[in-house]
């Protein structure tokens, strides 16, 4: 393993905090989901909103498991092998970075959107899609055996 | 004038934020990341103006090219149908060819399903709209009307109908067999019933989920679709004979109706026949019902295009029109009422276009096309210049018709021209000054997609707020202006300048020439007038009074019944079968019997039960059974003429104590008159027998 203890606890723990509260927050829009169903709310549930209602499940999803991917990072780092700092340092800003972007693009996409297509704002979206891609892919990349 | 849409800046803003957020982070994490971050951004920037700049070049040849529908007035191309290609692929289950939907001929065409992923909401509201229901395959979701073990019986023809799991079926004459005799001009009718070849037939296909609901069987030689001549009226639940649904001459005998003769015009999207080598008919539509290309247009190229993202964001963002497609809201208001005209109208084909295989498009001048049938008195001083160089054309259409039809216009426009029958605003909207003032069109009160489906009124134009959206100086002092309460029915602006005129469907339809009442027009065209339709139990004499004294028009000199009896008295006795009809439908409404008092009407329609014509007698047998919850009463109009005149003489006793006035409570001796009353309270049975003999039996055929 390189680097110190220290800073590689410092590391888990920020992803295994930052990971459950975006979980927490994920849950906390799917509550609100599903309570956009129970209120039978037109701006969620009307055919025309129909795309609103694609990206904010998206949203709720993507931040959900990306929430889990960051607990999983905090779990696995002690066990990566291969990983250097600099990999460390890198996936876990792009992890990071990555299940901010993403979720919040769907969701922010969701707030105006025009028929079938979703706001400027989802152009988020497939930047955080690229860098989650960046983070998981150097987590692979450390996680071969020597 | 904001330079930018604000939630467009918000958009913007939220976009950098998260850009600047991203880049943030990165940057903290390494200089490597943010430096890829940063090349990340700047390629989809650099894709997104590279795939804008080829949307605006597909765009400006769209709109150099044929699409032109978005400026009124120009010919479009002859429309992408090929009527001499086959039928490909039948889409519909095991229908004959002659219902397969196949996009092939009409390759303009993308159907409905294309419309949903780009315009979910519009999607959503056009599906529930009747529209879309208008034609439709026979499906268990499509079929209304009750199969399982049903005998059906009319003018000597029976029919026996079933349900076969999911196929519905009828036993009847040969349609074919009946067909050939036509083409020889023989009635098959004549042949009685035992004699006819029978088959079992599939119904293959539905028109109408409204109110009433037919059905088509398919020829076994072409591609012809026969009426299966039955309704299914929905409110009833209960089967009448199709000829029983219309005001038709009664004894005309069954009427013998193929799809492909006009329905496929407007009851499908780009409805067309054929005659093929071999000579059989055949009829084609990119879809059934009246769906998105209906009033849109063709859709192919628009979906083509929009393909590419940074297209569909360009033209949302800057809300500029596409001009690969039609929407009626952003035409102006002839040419958007065109497009709901050009089926909800009465228009005859010109020969030359149509010969050239020219047909309508949204967008287009209908006049290019098609003649808009007036028969308005002001119709020969038009100003416009298309109906000027037309009227000759139509002078002369008109006398061609007539050699076939010399009932044509009465068929279908009171004697100054008003539109009689339902189905067709356009003719009496276009006679309208306030569209001739060109800012009234359909779409001022009606909505395709933010409207229930009933009368696809739009939300925000319920009742006054449709004309008070330009006659606002009225709504400060409304009552000076009706002479009627605030709120009242009398102060509606529709119940006196739209009122109920127009038959269709089994009941009485707002007028949509929009005009004042006027007792001289009503003498003049036997047309009753918005006054007398709440206040049935007044004369015509003393609506002339009123609108003298409130609005100065001049009184008609006015015959002795029209001057004493009540205009809901004299009409239901004495008038013909479209003025009955109204009487009858009126003394349901719940507007006249809130203003006229309704206890009176049970008598007078018990004189209607008998009507010689079918649909009088059912809107009388309506109104009567809404009259009294009270009284049982178990009527149906299609009973034999000896129970019809049983019911009518029990009902009409019944009722004659509510219509005499014996302890003399009425409040003036002019109501009573009016209402045949004598002076002892009695109803007058002399005048009563007057009356009902002066009725106007001219056979009546209204085209609905």
């Amino acid at each position: 393993m390189n680097g110190s203890d220290s800073e590689l606890d410092a590391v888990a723990a920020r992803h295994l905090a930052f990971g459950w509260w975006l979980v927490v927050a994920s849950v906390c829009l799917g509550t609100l989901l599903e309570a956009l169903h129970a209120l039978k709310l037109g701006l969620y549930l009307d055919a025309s909103n129909e795309t609103r209602r694609l990206l904010w499940t998206l949203g709720h999803a993507h931040g959900a498991l990306l929430g889990l991917v960051n607990v999983a990072f905090a779990l696995s780092l002690p066990k990566l092998p291969r990983l250097s700092d600099g990999g460390r340092t890198l996936a876990s800003r792009a992890l990071i970075a990555g299940a901010v972007l993403l979720p919040a693009g769907f969701f922010l996409g969701g707030i105006f959107v025009y028929d079938g297509d979703p706001g400027l704002a989802v152009l988020l979206a497939p930047i955080g899609a690229l860098l989650v891609l960046v983070g998981v892919v150097v987590v692979a990349l450390g996680a071969r055996q020597r | 004038m904001a330079l930018i849409d604000p939630a467009l800046a918000l958009q913007i803003a939220v976009l950098v934020a998260g850009v600047v957020l991203g880049l943030a982070v990165a940057w903290r994490a390494s200089r490597g990341l943010a430096r890829m971050l940063l090349v990340v951004v700047l390629a989809v920037l650099a894709l997104a103006a590279g795939s804008a700049h080829q949307a605006r070049q597909t765009a400006r040849e769209a709109s150099n090219g044929a699409l032109s529908n978005e400026l009124p007035g120009r010919a479009r191309r002859a429309p992408a149908i090929d009527p001499r290609r086959s039928a490909r692929d039948d889409r519909s289950g095991g229908a004959p060819a002659a219902l397969a939907a196949d996009p092939d001929p009409l390759a303009d065409y993308v159907s409905s399903d294309r419309c949903q992923a780009c315009h979910p909401g519009n999607y959503a509201s056009w599906h529930q709209s009747y529209h879309r229901t208008m034609t439709q395959r026979a499906t268990p979701e499509a079929v209304l009307g009750r199969f399982e073990g049903q005998t059906l019986e009319a003018r000597g023809r029976r029919y026996r109908l079933e349900r076969r799991a999911d196929e519905y079926w009828v036993e009847m004459a040969d349609p074919d067999w009946e067909a050939d005799l036509m083409d020889r001009g023989q009635r098959p009718d004549a042949v009685p019933d035992d004699r006819a070849p029978r088959r079992w037939k599939r119904i293959v296909m539905t028109t109408g989920s409204h109110h009433m609901q037919t059905y088509w069987v398919a020829s076994e030689r072409d591609g012809r679709l026969f009426n299966f001549p039955w309704l299914w009226l929905n409110a009833d639940q209960r089967w009448i004979p199709r000829e029983d649904g219309f005001i038709r001459p009664p004894d005309g005998g069954r009427s013998y109706d193929v799809w492909h003769d006009s329905c496929i015009e407007c009851h499908a999207v780009a409805g067309e026949k054929d005659r093929s080598d071999s000579g059989g008919w055949t009829p084609r539509a990119a879809e059934l019902g009246i769906a998105c290309e209906a009033c849109h247009g063709p859709a192919e190229e628009h979906v083509r295009v929009n393909q590419d993202p940074a297209r569909r964001y360009r033209m949302r963002l800057t809300d500029a029109p596409d001009p690969t497609i039609v929407n009626p809201k952003r035409l102006d208001a002839k040419a958007s009422s065109q497009v709901c005209g050009s089926c909800h109208g009465i228009n005859l084909w010109k020969p030359l276009p149509l010969q050239a295989g020219e047909r309508f498009h949204p967008g287009d001048d209908l006049r290019e096309t098609r003649v808009v049938l007036r028969a308005s008195r002001k119709a020969p001083a038009t100003t416009d210049l298309l109906e000027k160089r037309d009227w000759p054309l139509l002078q002369n259409q008109l006398a061609n018709a007539k050699e076939s039809n010399p009932t044509l216009l009465e068929e279908r426009f009171w004697p100054d021209g008003m539109v009689r029958v339902s189905g067709r605003e356009h003719n009496g909207m276009i006679e309208s000054a306030c569209f001739e003032g060109g800012e009234l069109s359909c779409l001022s009160c009606h909505s395709m997609h933010t409207a229930a489906p009933d009368d696809q009124l739009a939300a925000d134009r319920q009742h006054d707020q449709a004309c008070l959206q330009c006659h606002e100086s009225y709504e400060a002092n409304i009552e000076a202006h009706t002479h009627h309460a605030r709120g009242s029915a009398g102060s509606r602006c529709q119940n006196c300048h739209m009122p109920h005129t127009v038959y269709g469907l089994l009941k009485s339809i707002r007028s949509h020439w929009i005009d004042s009442p006027s007792a001289a027009t009503t003498r003049a065209t036997g047309r009753a007038n918005a006054c007398n339709l709440c206040h049935l139990d007044k004369s015509l004499g003393w609506s002339a009074d009123r609108l003298t004294a409130w609005y100065g028009q001049p009184r008609p000199e006015l015959s002795g019944d029209e001057e004493t009896v009540a205009e809901g008295v004299r009409w239901s006795l004495s008038g013909d079968a479209q003025q009955r009809a109204m009487m009858a439908w009126h003394m349901g409404w719940p507007e006249s019997k809130a203003a006229s008092g309704d206890e009176w009407m049970g008598f007078f329609l018990g004189q209607l039960l008998d009507d010689p014509y079918p649909a009088v007698r059912y809107l009388a047998g309506h109104s009567l059974a809404r009259l009294s919850a009270e009284r049982p009463f178990a009527y149906d109009f299609l009973d034999e003429p000896k129970e019809r005149a049983r019911m009518r003489t029990q009902t009409m006793a019944y009722w004659r104590d509510a219509a005499e006035d014996r302890r003399g409570t009425l409040r003036d001796v002019g109501d009573r008159r009016a209402r045949l009353i004598g002076r002892d309270g009695r109803l007058d049975e002399a005048e009563l027998e007057r009356l009902a003999k002066a009725r106007d039996d001219r056979p009546m055929d209204l085209r609905e």
